[in-house]
């Protein structure tokens, strides 16, 4: 608390209530200012005092007025109305410690005020107490309060995870589905579509070996009807049927009747052989039969 | 029925039937003087079996290249 005080630093009244506070074990921040505190300097040492406090009061939280005790003419001159309306139009609040218990001044009756300065400074503590005590309070409040809302948070966040945990469980299950079905049907139409193919190839087989055949044996046909007209032209076998062919000295065939003479040389081959033979006679066929 | 001559100076198959024809119809239209047409007899004959043999030789390869197929289709389907 930052007091400010006016008083007479050699009075017993500051004593005592420098040593209240002092006493307390709280940090005040004072700052005296000396004025008279009987006679006719009261009035403008207090005004001054009262005035240099109030330029400065928003370095100040109070501002005490002490005197000890005193002849009850030594604290008249408390009654003063100038010094009244300065501490009545202070802008601090004003706390007086003037006198004895008995003693009640004009100060008295228009500021806060304590019997003695002993009592003024106890009375500060008392108030700085009260307000630790309040501060403490609202300490272990919101404290409390902290605790309670980071539990509720932490639960909230717990849940949160549970919740996103189960729906991520969910998702991924969903997908693993998702790719089965998309996997079995890969391997369904797979292996409709292997089995088509295969299918066709097996006709492509069967076709493929049906049309060699085919062509295998019409070539065959051809070579046969081939061999057989071979067989039919081959010389040889005309003549082991029976048949000779006869050719003339110079060895041409001689397929006709007509031209020959008698006495023309031959040479008559067989199947297994020839002979040499001489024309007799020549005979033609009378016309066509 | 084309295949490329096949080493030994064997013509190819069409040659070979085209020389067989060409001698038959020669021999039937009597244009083969009668000591060539031995020869030419022979020599068809001779063509004759490179023919066939010819045939079966295609008939076998092409029953193996389907035998084939088939073997790498089972394969597979197993």
């Amino acid at each position: 608390l930052r007091v400010g005080v006016l008083t007479s630093l050699d009075s017993d009244g500051w004593n005592d209530f420098e040593q209240q506070l002092r006493g307390s074990g709280f940090g005040f921040a004072v700052t005296c200012h000396a004025v008279r505190v009987q006679g006719p300097e009261l009035r403008p040492t207090m005004l001054a005092g009262l005035h240099w406090f109030a330029e400065r009061s928003a370095d100040h939280d109070v501002l005490c007025i002490l005197r000890g005790g005193g002849s009850r003419s030594d604290l008249a001159w408390f009654d003063d109305r100038e010094v009244a309306l300065a501490v009545a139009r202070h802008p601090l609040p004003v706390l007086c410690g003037i006198g004895h218990q008995r003693d009640q001044s004009i100060l008295d009756v228009i500021a806060r005020s304590q019997k003695t300065p002993t009592a003024a400074g106890a009375w500060l503590v008392d108030q700085v107490r009260a307000a630790a005590a309040a501060l403490d309070e609202r300490r272990r409040r919101v404290a409390v309060l902290t605790v309670g809302l980071l539990a509720a948070k932490r639960a909230q966040i717990t849940k949160a995870a549970a919740t996103l945990g189960q729906a991520m469980r969910a998702r991924v299950g969903a997908e693993r589905q998702s790719l089965a079905d998309s996997a079995r049907r890969l391997r369904r139409s797979t292996t409709a579509a292997l089995t088509q193919q295969r299918q066709r190839r097996d006709r492509d087989a069967a076709d493929l070996r049906r049309g060699a055949k085919v062509a295998v044996e019409r070539e065959r046909a051809r070579i046969e009807r081939f061999a057989a007209r071979q067989r039919l032209l081959d010389p040889a076998r005309v003549l082991e049927r029976g048949y000779a062919l006869v050719r003339d000295t110079a060895g041409g065939v001689v397929a006709r009747s007509a031209g020959m003479r008698p006495g023309m040389a031959l040479d008559i081959a067989f199947a297994d052989g020839h002979a040499h033979a001489t024309t007799t006679r020549v005979f033609e066929n009378q016309g066509d039969p | 029925m084309t295949e490329p001559d096949p080493p030994g100076g064997d013509p190819s198959y069409a040659d070979a039937t085209a020389e067989l024809e060409r001698i038959l119809d020669d021999i039937e239209r009597g244009a083969v003087d009668i000591d060539v047409l031995t020869q030419k007899v022979a020599r068809a004959a001779a063509l004759i079996k490179q023919c066939r043999e010819r045939l079966t030789g295609t008939e076998m390869r092409v029953a193996k290249v389907i035998e084939g197929l088939v073997a790498e289709q089972s394969g597979e389907s197993a």
